[in-house]
């Protein structure tokens, strides 16, 4: 679902991400794991067609994000780790805008707002301008805002910060549902227990570098994700 | 501690016009030059203004003995202006401050946080206050030999008298917080209440002329009222002229015992104040039928609705459509308007069409929608960026909104035109077509100059709608490409070609221009697009 091929990215002379090169296949949920500045997000923009980058390429579905973006765009959602969204707008009009621009049919746009917002307990507030909204309401609506044109792959920066228990519980839920579907996720946390928890193979990053890939437990043994991460920071 | 946040306070005001840019050294450079040239010009342009004023009424009223109407006429000009020039700041810096939160959660007693707050104030309103009795009492200099005592005495009112603007500014900005909060359309509400304020402020200036000669003829009976009637006023000016210490005495009682009052109801209630939840009327939202559109429809949707709710955008850009307005409606209310221009200048009767075309132009000129359009995506640049829709689509969607606004305002104005004065077919084509292009070419320009300057990292959207390097580009390139065509014109070409000629030069050129500018942002535009941020 996700190719990345020795993506290099670079900031002036600072190498943000060198030749990294990963593969997440549709069912899996990926965990993408790093110190603070290793590289995480800068590769979720590039895979998300936000960040361009200097060498390497990037296939959604088979289809390379430099030829086509917006077919790449098209089949992608992205949850950024801030949720910077249309302070404006009411929830319910930044969703509408959303489904708008992903040609979403209306009966499909009405039943999935009404399932996420429900689900997530966002419905009496949309018609609230998102600048009333708290961090935790502003991370719910762009969940939903990514779930509603029903992507085949969902790349997430952090997802969980700022949700409440319950939220992050159906989350986990919703990332599972897409993946039984023949979808795929590929997510950065720091939050290594639920990598641990909730992923088929984790990759960690180090100062851009990929040091370790692979199935849950090729990558963990008999330990840790915990303690593999911090003897691979070199704690 | 109380210097550090005096310090904080001035580095925000310095912040909120050179915030850091993505630019080179060089061009930030520029940009500082740019500003303090602006900055030097609206100074010298002020100056000027209240110079000519006190110039035009200082004579005649000292010599009839009327010195003190005259301070008094002068302390009534700067209250104004510091209370209309930081009534708005006032209430940011009070009650929407943003870093109330973090200061009071750090050791610093809420007196201080107040105080800093103030300070900043009163130094605002110093600097509007120097506009207005500095070239009073130059004036008065000039013309009357002033006296030490004289001088000492005005110095003394300089320092007190922001105090009585800054009282009531406190008060206002107090009420336009409660109210503005209460409401659930606050855009509107701002908006409104601001071009109400606008309408009076260029009601005056057009009869300023009028009040004037009136003020000179019944100077007497005039300051009859002021003394019987706004007792501090008189004290001011009869400080100044008698040197009489009472009257200096009274005006210290009437701007500090208010100040006093105003300061320690709001140092009282200030931790209230500040945490006090905004009365944000909660709307439950009820399921409704979604309305499904076009992503280009969406996208200029999502620029009207951005457009719509931020009063600071509305009347920063947007002010020359209400001119174009009412442009238009002069002349089809007064229709002897054309007449009336061609007794007064005969010569000019077969231009008056293109002097027509010129005014619309100009004031379509004034408006600059798109130029700070793309910096006001800020932090949520990301979202389109992500969205499967060309950046071209986007950047074009940023130029339909200023053609939105704008083109309806001017095609009836061109309109209202062909229907005051008699035009030929050729004149009728050429007077719905120069303007509407000429404003076509402003949306795309300003989008463009926006592509390349573009600021993202601002604190405030006012920072970018006012100060911002784009909009400072946009507005001067505006003004340019109307004045060098009237210039060329009256100064080249006059005697070569006809109007209508030039006119469908002009046509013609802001034609290709459009074209030029639609295909850049249609190929190399969006790519540009796609590396911002």
């Amino acid at each position: 679902m996700l190719k990345i091929e020795n993506l290099t990215k670079k900031y002036g002379n600072k190498t943000a991400v060198d030749n990294l090169s990963l593969h997440i296949k549709k069912g899996m949920i990926f965990g993408f794991i790093g110190h603070n500045g290793a590289g995480k997000t800068t590769t979720i923009k590039c895979c998300c067609g936000i960040l361009q980058f200097d060498a390497g390429e990037i296939y959604i579905d088979g289809t390379s994000i430099k030829e086509d973006p917006l077919g790449c765009k098209r089949k992608i959602a992205y949850i950024p780790d801030n949720p910077y969204l249309y302070e404006f707008l009411t929830g319910i009009k930044y969703l509408n805008f959303v489904a708008d621009i992903f040609y979403v049919a209306k009966s499909e746009r009405e039943e999935r707002i009404k399932k996420y917002a429900d689900l997530f307990e966002l419905t009496d507030d949309l018609a609230q301008p998102i600048s009333a909204y708290s961090r935790g309401m502003k991370q719910k609506l762009a969940i939903i805002s990514a779930l509603v044109h029903d992507p085949k792959l969902v790349i997430m920066d952090e997802p969980f910060v700022g949700l409440d228990p319950k939220a992050s519980h159906h989350l986990k839920n919703i990332m599972r549902e897409i993946c039984n579907n023949g979808g795929a996720i590929f997510f950065s946390t720091h939050v290594l227990e639920v990598a641990e928890k909730l992923c088929d193979e984790v990759a960690i990053i180090k100062n851009g570098k990929l040091v370790i890939s692979g199935t849950m437990e090729e990558v963990r043994g008999n330990d840790s994700l915990e303690d593999i991460f911090l003897e691979l920071e070199g704690e | 501690m109380l210097k550090a946040l005096i310090t904080t306070r001035l580095c925000s005001l310095y912040n909120s016009v050179f915030y850091k840019t993505p630019f080179k050294k060089s061009r930030n450079i520029a940009f500082r030059i740019f500003i303090g040239f602006f900055v030097l010009y609206a100074a010298a342009s002020f100056l000027f203004m209240f110079g000519s004023f006190f110039y035009s009424i200082c004579k005649p009223m000292v010599s009839s003995g009327f010195a003190w109407l005259y301070f008094s006429i002068a302390a009534i000009t700067a209250i104004t202006l510091c209370f209309v020039g930081s009534v708005f700041l006032t209430k940011a810096q009070l009650f929407d401050a943003q870093d109330n939160d973090l200061l009071m959660s750090m050791p610093i007693p809420p007196g201080y946080i107040l105080f800093s707050r103030i300070l900043l104030l009163l130094a605002v309103n110093y600097v509007f206050e120097f506009f207005v009795l500095v070239p009073a009492i130059v004036v008065y200099c000039i013309n009357f030999r002033a006296t030490a005592g004289e001088i000492v005495i005005f110095a003394a009112e300089f320092l007190l008298l922001p105090l009585i603007p800054l009282t009531l500014s406190c008060i206002f900005g107090w009420l336009l917080a409660v109210i503005s909060e209460r409401l659930r359309y606050k855009s509107f509400f701002i908006t409104f209440f601001s071009l109400i304020i606008l309408g009076f402020y260029f009601y005056f200036m057009f009869q300023v002329n009028r009040y004037l000669q009136s003020l000179i003829q019944n100077f007497s009976s005039i300051g009859e009222k002021i003394r019987n009637y706004v007792s501090p006023l008189y004290h001011f000016g009869a400080a100044v002229s008698d040197k009489n210490v009472l009257s200096l005495a009274v005006l210290l009682l009437c701007a500090i015992v208010p100040f006093t009052v105003m300061y320690a109801a709001l140092s009282h209630n200030f931790i209230r104040i500040a945490t006090a939840k905004k009365g944000i009327t909660r709307v439950r939202y009820r399921e409704q039928p979604m309305k499904v559109s076009s992503p280009g429809a969406a996208l200029l949707k999502k620029e009207l609705l951005r457009f719509s709710s931020t009063p600071v955008y509305i009347l920063n850009t947007a002010l020359g459509v209400a001119f174009i307005l009412v442009f238009a409606a002069a002349l089809i209310i007064y229709r002897d308007i054309p007449d009336m221009f061609i007794n007064e200048f005969p010569q000019l009767t077969p231009y008056l069409y293109t002097i027509l075309i010129a005014i619309i132009c100009f004031l379509s000129s004034t408006n600059f929608i798109s130029a700070p359009s793309i910096s006001l995506e800020g932090k949520s640049l990301w979202i389109l960026q992500s969205f499967p829709v060309d950046g071209s689509d986007v950047l074009l969607a940023k130029a339909k909104l200023h053609m939105v606004i704008c083109l309806p305002a001017v095609i009836l104005a061109s309109l209202a035109c062909i229907i005051a004065v008699e035009m030929s077919l050729f004149q009728i084509l050429l007077t719905l077509l120069l303007p509407a292009t000429f404003t076509v070419f402003c949306a795309l320009f300003g989008v463009i100059i926006n592509l390349q300057f573009p600021k993202f990292d601002w604190i405030n959207e006012t920072v970018v709608i006012k100060q911002s390097l784009s909009t400072g580009i946009a507005m001067l390139s505006f003004m340019a490409a109307t004045a060098i065509p009237v210039l060329v014109y009256v100064f080249l070409l006059i005697k070569v070609i006809s109007s209508e000629l030039f006119m469908l030069i002009c046509l013609f050129v802001y034609g290709i221009l459009c074209l030029l500018m639609y295909r850049y942002l249609r190929t190399k535009g969006s790519a540009v697009f796609s590396f911002l941020g």
